[in-house]
């Protein structure tokens, strides 16, 4: 066993840490999450340092890292500004895991470099009204064929960056009556700037510069060669970019965490009660340690499922163990930084409330904690409960 | 980083593994009843190499891989937390007290013995007035030219009065200096004149543990029994207490596995409503959580181990890891017997035995409280 990063980890650690703490000060942030609007501006400073690029091999631009590093940035960049943690996840999972994964060697060639130099970002379409958890039950946007195209007829919801994308990976029905029920769905590659496409923002309690949208497409053309891997496939292509999403939303949990654990511990430090830093009560440092003890125990499941995936092993049930106990840990800790904060806490000028609005987000994202148990229990070898 | 264990770790996971299953379990329920100690098993053991986990060869040692030695305890704790214990104690308290600040003399002695599994090691430290605060101790120790004339009484002390046991390293007072008490480790072989214990205390659970008070009217040990530095036992036991507190923790780990296990079984049989209750969401969802917070709580195990092994730091970790664990012992015992309803309630069922012995592991080797401290305190608070 080793849990040291190597030279090269450590140096990546350490330079988005120091590129946060310089683009991303708290005021920066602040404003970001008033006017709904994510720090775009670095973008191309994070492709320059090779970041967007991160898990790509360098023929594409990419810089040759493994999941590892890549939720490194995740962990660092949700540090500071979860939202634009988030917008990398997007990007670089949903877009560049998927197409690396599943895309034509052509695809691969017009898109990777494109989003390594930072000049792309993706979303990811998968979403319905009717339903998130019972995703494929609730799936009804239809792709249908004419001639050497795809017209898609359908709604999503709750797609992040869709605001902000050059394009969706869309999951669509592909064929209504597949022998499975996985079966039968399609990826289809959608510039956000056709004919048909349309976006609503929904207004939301937390991580507000992420945006997220409902997804209108009402006869949206696109040519057959979008389709991205194996038609009816959709879905088992998909599935290591859902593990790849649950072990980053891990990540942006963690992030959270650490903030306001720190933010936690500099307040008890400087508030005084009865004569002394409230840090040095008793029932204070027991808020402290306990946040510390959910945080470590979260970054070490996290990682082990992040070195599983790296190595290309099953990861399924231990990215779901992390995504659960990091965003249970991430609400914890904000919890108990609002009670350490008290009255300061509810207040919008400190950060503890935001990482309290925007831990909430991973506890039901991308699937709720509730279906992460079933999907557990399953693997206890219960048997299927939904 | 990796994650891995290697092939050596993978055999001894399994050795201990087969010995748990095939040795321990099916002795249990008739030794909690009878409340009687597992010399059978622990005579095994120490044939088995188990009871030498973690000293070199020379002392009679089978690896000083630590990880190793948790593996090993972590399979052994999930037939039997107690046999875990007595494990734990034997290696961590007694053994490590030796291994770590004996001399080469009493490494030959005492810690030999011990690590062949011929004997037991024991540690007394606990007092009626002195638990969580050590420096309360009152057992003194004076010299008497080149003997140690010792005076006392020690609480709630495990694998004291057993007949496999060599005897106990004993804190005591030796000087007193500026006002304060300088606290030094002794040994005592069983059955010195005047070294005395009460019977078997009875608990709320780990029938077959030995737990004894400890008594000490003029004992005499030969001045050569001082255990490392004089006036340094306070700080001596605190280096091992980090250790016995990873290992306290791996016992609570395998019992948190063995309420899971059980749980599993008696979920896919039990049939309700025309299913297996397993099919249930809200009985999914309890184990789902039992089986994360083991993982969680296992790589925690690993890191620190980790930590241990490179030389690195571990008192947060360990503290870390000892008041979790503890505390996922104590919840999946609690969810175990919810699942198995009544007859997790009836005493042969395991899941009871687990509901009574996961209690002392929130306590012994410093309280969920003191754990707490501990890590606030090592977070700069």
């Amino acid at each position: 066993m080793d849990f040291d990063f190597s030279e090269e980890q450590l140096m990546l650690q350490d330079s988005v840490r120091r590129f946060c703490e310089k683009e991303l000060p708290k005021d920066v942030v602040r404003k970001s999450d008033e006017n709904e609007e994510l720090p775009l501006s670095i973008w191309p400073k994070m492709a320059e340092l090779g970041w967007l690029g991160i898990a790509l091999p360098e023929e594409y631009g990419g810089t040759g890292g493994s999941i590892i590093e890549q939720l490194i940035i995740m962990e660092e960049l949700s540090r500071k500004s979860p939202a634009l943690a988030i917008c990398f996840m997007t990007t670089n999972s949903f877009g560049a895991r998927t197409i690396f994964n599943n895309g034509s060697e052509s695809q691969k060639k017009a898109f990777l470099p494109k989003i390594s130099r930072g000049e792309v970002k993706f979303c990811l379409a998968l979403t319905e009204p009717g339903g998130g958890t019972d995703v494929l039950g609730a799936l009804k946007t239809k792709a249908e064929t004419q001639g050497s195209e795809f017209v898609i007829n359908g709604q999503k919801t709750f797609i992040s960056d869709a605001s902000v994308a050059d394009y969706m990976i869309l999951v669509a029905r592909t064929d209504e009556n597949p022998a499975k029920k996985s079966k039968g769905f399609s990826l289809i590659l959608v510039d956000m700037n056709r004919d048909g496409v349309e976006i609503q923002k929904l207004n939301k309690l937390g991580i507000r510069p992420s945006v997220v949208s409902e997804i209108f497409l009402t006869d949206v053309h696109v040519p057959l060669d979008n389709l991205i891997g194996t038609r009816q496939e959709g879905w088992r292509h998909l599935l290591d970019t859902l593990n790849n999403e649950r072990i980053l939303v891990a990540g942006y949990a963690l992030g959270i965490g650490r903030s306001a654990f720190d933010d936690a511990v500099s307040y008890a430090k400087e508030r005084d009660a009865f004569g002394r830093p409230i840090s040095q009560f008793q029932a204070i440092q027991h808020y402290l340690s306990d946040m510390y003890v959910r945080l470590e125990l979260a970054r070490l499941i996290t990682y082990k499922a992040a070195w599983l995936q790296s190595l290309a092993k099953p990861c399924g049930v231990e990215s779901t163990m992390a995504k659960l106990v990091a965003s249970e840990a991430g609400l914890e800790i904000a919890t108990n930084g609002m009670r350490i904060l008290a009255g300061y806490g509810y207040m919008l000028e400190y950060d503890m409330q935001r990482y309290y609005r925007d831990a909430m987000q991973a506890v039901v994202t991308p699937i709720t904690n509730e279906m992460s148990k079933n999907y557990i229990g399953q693997s206890l070898g219960l048997g299927r409960s939904y | 980083m990796d994650f891995s264990l290697t092939e050596e770790q993978r055999l001894i996971k399994q050795t201990a593994a087969k010995f748990a299953k095939n040795e321990v379990e099916p002795a249990i329920e008739q030794l909690y009843e009878e409340k009687r100690f597992p010399y059978e098993i622990m005579k095994k053991m120490g044939e088995l190499g188990l009871m030498g986990l973690s000293f070199p060869p020379e002392y009679g040692g089978t690896t000083t891989d630590f990880l190793s030695y948790l593996i090993a305890l972590e399979e052994i704790s999930i037939a039997d937390a107690v046999v875990g214990n007595i494990m734990h104690v034997s290696i961590s308290l007694g053994g490590h007290g030796i291994y770590m600040f004996g001399n080469e003399e009493q490494k030959k002695k005492w810690l030999t013995p011990i690590a062949k599994g011929e004997k037991l090691g024991s540690f007394g430290l606990t007092e009626p007035n002195a638990g969580t605060d050590a420096g309360g101790t009152q057992t003194h120790a004076v010299l008497d030219g080149d003997t140690w004339v010792i005076n006392g009484s020690k609480n709630f002390i495990s694998n004291a009065g057993t007949d496999m046991t060599i005897g106990t390293v004993v804190t005591a007072v030796t000087d007193v200096v500026d006002g304060k008490n300088r606290i030094s480790a002794i040994f005592v072989p069983k059955d010195t004149p005047g070294f005395t214990t009460s019977p078997n205390l009875n608990k709320l659970g780990w029938n077959h543990a030995d737990t004894r008070n400890l008594y000490l009217e003029d004992v005499r040990v030969p001045k050569e029994n001082l255990i490392g530095e004089r006036g340094k036992g306070l700080k001596q036991f605190l280096t091992v207490l980090n250790i016995a507190r990873i290992t306290v923790g791996t016992t609570a780990l395998g019992l948190a596995q063995q309420c899971l296990n059980e749980s599993l079984k008696y979920a896919k049989e039990r049939t309700q409503f025309g299913k297996p209750i397993s099919k249930f969401q809200l009985i999914q969802a309890k184990l789902a959580e039992m089986a994360t917070e083991i993982e969680a709580a296992r790589q925690l195990m690993y890191y620190t181990a980790w930590l241990v092994q490179n030389g690195r730091r571990f008192v947060k970790e360990a503290s870390m890891f000892k008041y979790f664990v503890s505390e996922v012992g104590r919840r999946a015992a609690n969810q175990a017997v919810q699942i198995h309803g009544g007859y997790g309630y009836m005493m042969e069922y395991p899941v009871a035995r687990a509901f009574r012995d996961y209690k002392v592991m929130e306590i012994g080797e410093g309280t969920s409280e003191i754990q707490k401290l501990v890590i606030a305190r090592e977070l700069g608070c």
